[in-house]
């Protein structure tokens, strides 16, 4: 009798430690990832840039702004000059403006599946608890492990959505991002980017 | 009483147009205009000056504030320090053009580089007030009361694909440029207000150095 009523809380314990660590489908739309940079609509953000493309190095800011059902995301030079515009709607990006020396195809398409996976919520169904600080979440062409490292800092890795892409992300009181740093293992691309409070008018 | 009241309207109203006439600009005679600031040009070796920028972004309605100061020295030094939203300098010495953003240091070789070498010619040929003779730029000529308006128009195609006007408002007492106002393609343009401005202060060589 004993024995039995060991063997029943083990197999009890395994199967909560199992659950615990199993695939969960995601039933309410608070529990998916929201975008690295999530606006409300009409809402606008400035980010201090640097975009590092193999042997190219562009500085400047990188504005955003939240339409109802799109972003729109403009790269300016420090002294003022717009480099390029886009707008993404849902998982779609539109180039509206691009001058020429930003106009390298092999740099476009990098550029715009950086900007994607930043401002996109990612499509995602499933969710496992990793541990504490950490869930991996996966959709139906990729997965995606976030990370708590501690209060103020998150650390995101992509893998297969908009490409691949590691963020380590610190973010303020209110949990948005006020340095964000992007790099893809074996890709000489990468964004550095600085939130600017005192830039809009 | 009733013949006073249309008297008073139409006086404020001859006032009011020709005070508006002294602000609108006409065309100036090029030639006239060349020679006077020539003229003025000639007795400004240094300037100092603090700006204001507002960058038009039209595609989101927005606009972007960023200030600072700026430096020129005869015959070709220029420093051009960003303070606001966050530090970010420009040196122009000669053909050498150094950016320092943060900490990092970006030297770039005007010479080999030309839409920077044109940029930098525009840059010093309007604040020394030589943008007549400049072949790559269509110049037109306005003036009122207290500005002269000289619009340039880009010929070549390098520069006419990034701006597509530049507008200089020059004091016509000073001599010296009082506002810049940059259209670019896509309805996009920046305006830079200059104040504070200082002519010939004894600038030290440092300023236009990287250490």
């Amino acid at each position: 009798m004993k024995f039995y009523l060991i063997l029943f809380f083990v197999t009890i314990s395994l199967l909560f430690v199992s659950c615990a660590n199993s695939w969960q489908k995601i039933s309410s739309s608070k529990d998916l990832p929201t975008a690295v940079i999530s606006l409300n609509s009409g809402e606008k953000v400035v980010y201090q840039t640097f975009i590092k493309a193999w042997k190219n190095n562009f500085s400047g800011l990188l504005v955003f702004k939240k339409e109802i059902d799109s972003v729109h995301i403009v790269l300016l030079s420090e002294m003022g000059l717009t480099m390029a515009s886009y707008t993404v709607f849902d998982k779609k990006i539109e180039m509206k403006q691009c001058i020429e020396p930003m106009k390298n195809r092999i740099l476009q398409s990098f550029l715009q599946k950086k900007i994607l996976a930043l401002v996109v919520k990612p499509a995602v169904r499933k969710r496992k608890i990793v541990d504490e600080n950490s869930s991996l979440y996966k959709g139906s062409s990729g997965k995606l492990l976030y990370k708590r490292v501690d209060s103020d800092s998150l650390n995101i890795e992509v893998k297969k959505l908009f490409g691949s892409s590691n963020f380590e992300i610190s973010t303020n009181e209110n949990s948005a991002p006020e340095h964000i740093f992007m790099f893809t293992k074996g890709e000489k691309v990468t964004l550095n980017m600085k939130k600017l409070n005192n830039a809009i008018r | 009483m009733h013949l006073k009241l249309p008297f008073i309207f139409l006086t404020f109203l001859f006032f009011s147009i020709s005070a508006l006439s002294q602000n609108e600009f006409v065309s100036a005679d090029k030639e006239k205009v060349a020679k006077t600031l020539e003229k003025q040009s000639v007795s400004i070796s240094s300037i100092s000056s603090s700006f204001s920028q507002e960058k038009h972004i039209s595609q989101i309605e927005m606009d972007i504030h960023s200030e600072g100061v700026f430096y020129f020295s005869k015959p070709n030094k220029i420093r051009w320090e960003y303070q606001k939203p966050y530090s970010y300098i420009i040196l122009i010495n000669g053909d050498s053009l150094t950016i320092i953003n943060d900490d990092a240091v970006n030297k770039i070789d005007v010479q080999n580089n030309a839409i920077f070498k044109e940029i930098n010619k525009l840059i010093l040929a309007s604040i020394s007030g030589d943008v007549f003779d400049n072949p790559d730029f269509l110049v037109s000529v306005f003036e009122n009361r207290k500005f002269y308006k000289i619009e340039l128009k880009p010929k070549t195609e390098s520069i006419s694909q990034i701006i597509t006007q530049m507008e200089l408002f020059i004091d016509k007492s000073e001599g010296t440029v009082q506002r810049i106002k940059m259209f670019e393609t896509g309805d996009d343009f920046s305006e830079m207000i200059f104040f504070d401005t200082k002519n010939n202060e004894i600038l030290s060589d440092t300023i236009f150095c990287h250490n």
